[in-house]
């Protein structure tokens, strides 16, 4: 100790900070027009799925769809199922409008969080005041987070209502299919991910409309990456040979039919076999037909039992993803002070 | 310990630089200002004022040396935040919000927050407390954030060109808010400000940056009794500036001007020279005029190297 530095001239008792309600407060206060919004297009689109989903199950059960799963083909059934062609055609316009949703919670709850504090100059007011900014930020961040957590996840659960009687006709997992997006814990981590990645945007940029912009691409590249080529190498797919059909509604993303004389067909071919096999009366049984005559068939897939493995997986990911976003956007708080 | 014993220091900083980018927006600032006065903090616009005032709230961080507030606290730590407030240039207060809100906000942000105080002020200044801020005059939102800072119950106030946006009355107005509070609680204040006049009814003591660095520092009282006004034939004016320091150097035909720091002490006047006593904000002026002068207290307390511990 040299004697340039002086005493504290009270001895600095632990002042108390402002309680959790208090900055609870705070946060609403400041976001309630986000949050408000951000819920009334969930309730909208909530009750879009509710309306479409009383129709749609009604339909289901009119038609006797239930009974109507791969390997139960009666006539029945395909009246059923081609009646039923309209309200899956819904179903699937109305998964590619919801799948979006959860970046919406990035760029108008996350992005302005930082950036607009910056922007405007109010930081100055913000992170001068007895709570000091990390605790600011931290319980900001952790309430925005459970309220983005707990909406999207009722969301969720309406989505999981209304897509129930599907899961054992058409399944949730497939090559394309948006039903994965919307279905489950991802959904609901995908929101979680908007909003971090927004808010760390926001402390980086510091300035509004460019912090969305940079969520909004962000979250498409990461949404696109996955959906596209990373998935599919989070599990080890399984491999079926000749004779059976890879179960029921697999994902396949890789299959190969080999002629007898070894040389490997393509898709036209292969459309033009299956034609065949089923004139020639065995449309159930393609595989086992085929496989008599001396072509080959390999395949590369995922069951459809993969599918919560799959969901745990991406969901886990995201959300470890998110937390590190978030510690980055307090870091950069913490550190770049001006 | 060393200092003064009964006071400590409200603001403190030694060897203080900071950089943006390849510009020094301060450098090498060394300051002890004790606590108890009313600080005006004068440069023109760019000098390093704002700069020098985030680094004491924490909202900058240093690039070189350090800054401690209100008696040795980091600068913009919990403690320092606690009891240091701050009003920022144009008031940074959030123009969607109410006024009551916005004293809800600040109660919320504070532990230790007088809001009967606050809500009385503002009954008090007639300002409509359902408007948004935003919508209030420049008068009006800067006597919010007064009440805001004051309700903190904080020792030190710090604030940055909180009359540059606002009408001579309000002005007045609000220094008269400023002086009262200063009489009542007893804070010590530091204010920043590139309009000079007035300062001498206001301020008790005065630092000057000029281009980043301090240039004069020291009480009043001290500063005017040190510098003197030497009038007299301008042909021994180079032979008298060369033996004193002066500030600035006035020649008008056969007679000169010059400003020269005596020393404190009534220091003889050479023969032939008649000797005025000038004003705070002549004397601002001159240095302001000259950025090479300087008039900083001896001897120096701090230096950049010998304070650290």
């Amino acid at each position: 100790m040299t004697t340039a530095v002086t005493e504290p001239t009270a001895a600095p008792s632990r002042p108390s900070r402002p309680s959790l309600r208090a900055l609870a407060w705070v946060t609403w206060r400041q976001h309630r027009t986000a949050l408000v919004g951000l819920l009334g297009v969930l309730v909208l689109c909530g009750l879009l799925l509710l309306q479409n989903g009383l129709t749609m199950h009604a339909d289901f059960r009119r038609w006797g769809l239930a009974d109507c799963g791969p390997g139960h083909h009666n006539q029945a059934c395909s009246v059923g199922i081609d009646a039923f062609h309209h309200d899956l055609d819904l179903v699937t316009r109305l998964t590619a409008v919801l799948f979006p949703l959860p970046v919406l919670f990035g760029m108008f709850l996350g992005a302005p969080l930082i950036a607009r504090e910056f922007e405007s100059g109010t930081h100055r007011f913000a992170f001068t005041q007895g709570v000091g900014r990390t605790r600011w930020l931290v319980t900001k961040i952790t309430l925005l987070a459970v309220l983005t957590v707990a909406s999207a996840g009722a969301f969720d659960a309406i989505v999981i209502w209304w897509y129930g009687p599907l899961v054992a006709s058409h399944g949730r997992l497939g090559e394309g299919s948006l039903t994965f997006e919307v279905y489950g814990v991802v959904f609901v981590s995908r929101a979680l991910f908007a909003l971090a990645l927004g808010i760390f945007a926001g402390a980086l940029i510091r300035r509004v409309v460019p912090a969305i912009a940079a969520t909004l691409a962000g979250w498409i590249a990461v949404f696109t990456v996955t959906f596209v080529s990373l998935r599919s190498h989070f599990l080890t797919p399984r491999t079926v040979v000749d004779a059976t059909a890879p179960g029921n509604n697999p994902w396949v993303f890789a299959e190969k039919w080999t002629a007898p004389d070894g040389h490997v067909l393509n898709s036209g071919e292969i459309y033009t076999l299956r034609n065949a096999a089923s004139t020639a009366g065995h449309s159930q049984d393609v595989f086992a037909y085929l496989a008599q005559r001396g072509y080959s068939y390999k395949a590369t897939y995922f069951p459809q039992s993969r599918f919560w493995a799959f969901q745990t997986i991406e969901a886990s990911s995201l959300a470890v993803l998110s937390l590190l976003l978030l510690i980055g956007a307090v870091w950069l708080v913490r550190r770049r002070a001006t | 310990m060393m200092g003064i014993p009964e006071q400590g220091l409200a603001l403190e900083a030694s060897g203080l630089g900071k950089r943006f980018g390849s510009t020094w927006a301060l450098r090498d600032c060394g300051l002890s200002v004790p606590e108890g006065h009313v600080v005006a903090l004068v440069g023109p616009n760019g000098s390093g004022k704002t700069t020098l005032l985030h680094l004491a709230v924490g909202l900058a961080t240093p690039t070189t040396g350090r800054v401690r507030v209100q008696g040795g606290l980091a600068a913009g730590s919990l403690e320092a935040l606690e009891r240091v407030a701050f009003v920022a240039q144009d008031t940074a207060l959030y123009p969607s919000l109410s006024v009551a809100d916005m004293l809800h906000l600040a109660r919320n942000l504070n532990a230790d927050f007088d809001s009967a105080r606050a809500e009385a002020r503002i009954a008090e200044l007639d300002i409509p407390s359902a408007r948004k801020v935003g919508k209030l005059s420049g008068g009006q939102r800067a006597q919010v954030a007064l009440t805001l800072a004051l309700a903190k119950r904080p020792r030190l106030l710090i604030l940055d060109e909180p009359l540059s946006s606002l009408d001579p009355l309000a002005r007045h107005d609000f220094m008269a808010a400023l002086m009262t509070a200063v009489a009542e609680d007893g804070i010590s204040v530091i204010f920043s400000s590139h309009v000079v006049s007035e300062l001498e009814r206001v301020c008790d003591y005065l630092v000057v940056l000029a281009s980043g660095r301090v240039q004069v520092a020291g009480e009043v009282d001290d500063l005017l009794t040190s510098h003197q006004l030497y009038t007299g034939p301008a042909a021994q004016a180079d032979r008298l500036a060369a033996a004193l320091p002066v500030v600035r150097d006035r020649r008008a035909g056969a007679q000169a001007h010059l400003l020269v720091r005596t020393g404190g002490r009534r220091a003889e006047v050479p023969t032939g020279w008649e000797a005025h006593e000038v004003g705070l904000e002549e004397m601002v002026l001159a240095y302001l005029r000259d950025p090479g002068a300087s008039a900083l207290p001896g001897p120096r307390e701090l230096t950049g190297k010998g304070a650290r511990p």
